[in-house]
């Protein structure tokens, strides 16, 4: 189920939310022996909710996400209870107190060398096996099979999160939680399918904060607005720059360099809109229960540097991977060159983890590298004037982006040689009228002669799209930047935004067949 | 209660409202505007999918997928005519004036049998009153499985709106809380107000203004392929799937509801389609798929099969044709005036009569000739 559906709308996420508060309620009211078990009740509703969020599209990946909980479960339970037991008889076979409660052994970090091991091994086999297959049988002429697997939604994600479990409680951090919180964890639906990656520590103890337990006037607000304007920067921004890249990207040797310079930076708006706005939908989804996620994005556009773009873009994503493998890999204790290393082999990591395609090892890797390059100058770059440095930034960062869109290497680097090459520098008037807007159209058709001018001048359309991403990317502050203040100005915008959202979720699909 | 009415004000300062506030406003506005969209958008109904067309209002017809559900469940008509592309020309005034009727036309381009039957069986359930239907069958989809549909249809990239054709009154949202649709309400009243009248069914889906029509464009639509050695028979299981095809599509209804009467009838592509049948080697094929489907249709009390691939100063006459099926106008009414008449009616008595004048016809031609 998409957020922006009406059936999750309209439907599903207001029937949730009563369950939800009527089984909070009763916890609330509870005595005290029976607050534990509304407690599961209410986390419960949650989960399943989540289940059937999840199941609506592929009933049958419902089983791989309830196993993957089930077995991170089970191998956290054991790394616990021999934590426990180890703690207990204060006799650890080898190992050192990270804790007054528990304590590793040898056997412990075996099993968490399992775990992870079967996480990344489902995630391999589902995500990764056609492009194995494919690049060996390529490699050495062999004719192994490939099995056309269909991704599982969110897996990227629901794994990382359960990895990042399970070597938090090998690290003796999760030992009091049940595995009804831990259910509800994993699978809370505002952030299944696309993050934010949310840790254990920031989302249970909120499950179990008695003052989340209602809903507040001030987090409804808040939780609407960015709801409003995530579904806006979805639906009404990226969808639209989607539509004109999906059109470009379909037959790229016919178009100019100014259309493939114009696609580079519609894609750079779509991704960033798409995804950000998506992430704005989580956190304003999840505040409407009463809960916080982690920001996600902190105007990533804004960057400087390659560097300062990477703690701004996918900033769980980021703290992801340097958490739990940039740090243990030695961080930039171990020297420069060591430093250096662990900076590509994360970014190599971050490249497969977004897809199974050499486009996004490539893509992983430069950026990689182009963050390497930025240490290396920081003393130069730092002297450079803040709008070249920003120039630079967003342009690499634009071009970048053309191999992350790119379905292969050679298409990528076509579109960068003849971006380069300036040749053409005629825009296709097809990318002028995939902007136009039937709505705003309807709307000018009733405003006189005014409005008949700017219907015929439809270029109008992809100019002010392009002012207003830029607009929205550089001037304004990140919705997290500051405390909500609500004022009349935005109810009332963000409400009219919204409906627009709405009434855009469902187009009229043209029949495109031409036979008969 | 008196703090509440205090926190309800703007703070003078900085213009910031209590969330209570903030709430009640942003919720009023959502509310109102969607419940207005939806209102206008069924007040008017475009699609029909609630009413008929509102006394005075001038109505668009302009999408067959998204509006023939709706014609057919709330017009006032007794007759329809219906097909593909090939019956899109039709005019209902000419029908209605050598039938003695008032019909609707509900066509689907490239329709499945299975997509233009199931038009057809909710017309008849929804309105008593329908006595006649004329409806093509092409001879290109007779040999394919009785449930193909659009709408399961990987190559036509396309979303069947579903919610117009199902009873689940939940997903009506996907019509009332639509901008498309919502712009096509207004069109529809700015019609209204500028006395432009509503489109005719002579007008609605006729494309004969569209193209140009004669030997060049229709040679200049293909690629004549190679001639095949291959000889490609009529098998068992083509026979199932025609069988199957017919008798779920357009038997089924005809027998369940004998008070209705069926003209049913074969459009006749030009000389060009069976040349390209000729030279894959299938035309014996499709010869004998025609042969099979007039059987099982022309002995049917209610069904009156009619047929045209014997017309040799049709099909011949590239003049009519704009590619090498689709004929211009002047055929679709000469075959409806041939209906009304009764000529071009096959019997189990002049079957093999029909079957024989169109073996010899499209045996024996000189293919080379159309390209002299």
């Amino acid at each position: 189920m998409l957020f922006n559906s009406y059936y999750f709308l309209i439907y599903f996420l207001p029937i949730v939310l009563l369950l939800y508060y009527g089984a909070r309620k009763m916890e609330r009211n509870a005595s005290f022996e029976r607050r534990h078990l509304w407690h599961d009740v209410s986390l419960f509703v949650l989960i399943v909710a989540s289940f059937i969020f999840y199941a609506y599209d592929n009933v049958y990946y419902l089983s791989l996400l309830a196993g993957s909980i089930l077995v991170n479960w089970f191998i956290s339970l054991i790394m616990n209870n021999r934590a426990k037991k180890n703690g207990s008889d204060s006799s650890p076979l080898e190992g050192d107190l990270l804790s007054g409660r528990t304590v590793r052994d040898k056997a412990q970090k075996l099993i968490l060398a399992a775990g992870i091991l079967i996480d990344v091994g489902v995630i391999f086999y589902f995500k990764y096996y056609d492009f194995f297959i494919g690049n060996m049988n390529a490699l050495f002429k062999t004719d192994f099979n490939l099995r056309h697997i269909i991704l599982p939604l969110g897996i990227s994600f629901f794994t990382f999160q359960q990895i990042s479990y399970l070597i938090d409680t090998y690290r003796g951090e999760t030992t009091d939680y049940s595995f009804v919180e831990y259910a509800a964890f994993v699978s809370f639906f505002p952030q299944l399918v696309a993050g934010p990656i949310v840790l254990h520590s920031e989302l249970i103890p909120q499950y179990r904060d008695e003052n989340r337990w209602r809903l507040s006037a001030d987090r409804l607000a808040e939780g609407l607005y960015i709801l409003a304007i995530g579904m806006f920067k979805k639906v009404i921004i990226a969808d639209k720059f989607g539509q004109v890249v999906t059109w470009g990207w379909k037959d790229i040797t016919a178009r100019s360099s100014m259309d493939l310079i114009l696609l580079s930076l519609f894609y750079t708006f779509q991704l960033y809109f798409d995804f950000s706005g998506y992430c704005d939908m989580a956190i304003g989804i999840a505040r409407l229960f009463s809960l916080d996620l982690p920001v996600n994005f902190n105007s990533p556009y804004k960057a400087l540097s390659i560097g300062d773009f990477w703690k701004r873009w996918h900033m769980t994503l980021t703290r992801f991977l340097t958490n739990y493998i940039y740090i243990p890999l030695g961080g930039n204790r171990k020297g420069k060159v060591r430093t250096y290393v662990n900076i590509l082999i994360v970014f190599l990591i971050s490249g497969i983890w977004h897809g199974a395609n050499w486009t996004f090892i490539l893509w992983g890797v430069l950026h990689g590298l182009l963050q390497v390059i930025g240490r290396m100058c920081r003393k130069i770059w730092d002297k450079v004037p803040k709008v070249i440095a920003w120039l630079a930034t967003f342009i690499l960062v634009d071009l970048l982006w053309v191999m992350f869109y790119s379905p292969t290497v050679s298409d990528g680097l076509y579109v960068w040689k003849h971006i380069f090459a300036f040749s053409d520098m005629h825009i296709n008037t097809e990318i002028y009228v995939l902007f136009i807007m039937n709505e705003i159209n309807t709307v000018l058709g009733m405003l006189g002669p005014v409005g008949t001018v700017l219907t015929a001048h439809f270029q109008w359309y992809m100019i002010a799209y392009l002012i207003l991403s830029f607009v929205i990317c550089l001037c304004c502050k990140n919705l997290h930047e500051e405390k909500f203040k609500p004022t009349i100005g935005k109810a009332v915008l963000s409400a009219l935004l919204l409906i627009w959202a709405i009434i855009s979720f469902s187009g009229v699909s043209t029949f495109l067949y031409f036979n008969f | 209660m008196n703090n509440e009415k205090k926190l309800a004000l703007p703070n003078k300062k900085t213009g910031q409202l209590s969330g209570r506030t903030f709430n009640i406003i942003f919720l009023s506005i959502l509310l109102t505007g969607l419940v207005a969209v939806a209102f206008i958008t069924a007040l008017v109904d475009p699609l029909f999918h609630y009413h008929a067309p509102l006394p005075g209002m001038s109505y668009s017809l302009y999408d067959e997928r998204y509006q023939n559900n709706g014609i057919v469940k709330h017009f006032d008509y007794d007759a329809m005519i219906t097909g593909t592309s090939m019956t899109e020309n039709t005019k209902t005034s000419e029908a209605d004036a050598l039938f003695g009727t008032n019909a609707v036309k509900t066509c689907f381009m490239g329709g499945s049998y299975r997509e233009i039957s199931e038009n057809i069986r909710t017309a008849l359930e929804y309105n008593p009153d329908l006595k006649l239907v004329i409806r093509a069958t092409d001879q290109f989809d007779l040999i394919t499985p009785s449930d193909k549909h659009v709408s399961t249809d990987p190559d036509a990239v396309f979303v069947y709106p579903t919610y117009l054709t199902d009873d689940n009154p939940f997903n009506d949202v996907e019509y009332l809380l639509n901008k498309s649709l919502l712009s096509d309400a207004i069109t529809n009243v700015k019609m209204t107000l500028t006395h432009t009248p509503s489109t005719t069914f002579d007008e609605y889906a006729n494309w004969m203004n569209m193209y140009t029509f004669g030997r060049d464009p229709v040679l200049a639509s293909y690629s004549r392929p190679p001639a095949s050695d291959k000889i490609i028979d009529l098998t068992e299981e083509d026979r199932n799937l025609i069988r199957d095809n017919l008798k779920k599509n357009v038997l089924d209804l005809a027998n369940d509801y004998p008070d209705v009467t069926f003209y049913v009838w074969i459009p006749p592509y030009s000389i060009c389609y069976y040349d390209v049948e000729d030279r894959k080697g299938t035309l014996g094929r499709s010869l004998d798929a025609m042969e099979y489907e007039c059987e099982l249709l022309c002995d049917t009390d209610n069904i009156r099969l009619f047929a045209f691939s014997d017309r040799e100063d049709i099909v011949t006459d590239l003049s009519h044709y704009k590619d090498m099926a689709h004929y211009d106008e002047a055929v679709n009414s000469l075959l409806l005036h041939a209906m009304a008449s009764g000529e071009g009616r096959i019997t189990p008595d002049n079957i093999n009569d029909y079957m024989s004048a169109v073996r010899t016809l499209y045996e024996n031609y000189d293919y080379d000739s159309i390209y002299e």
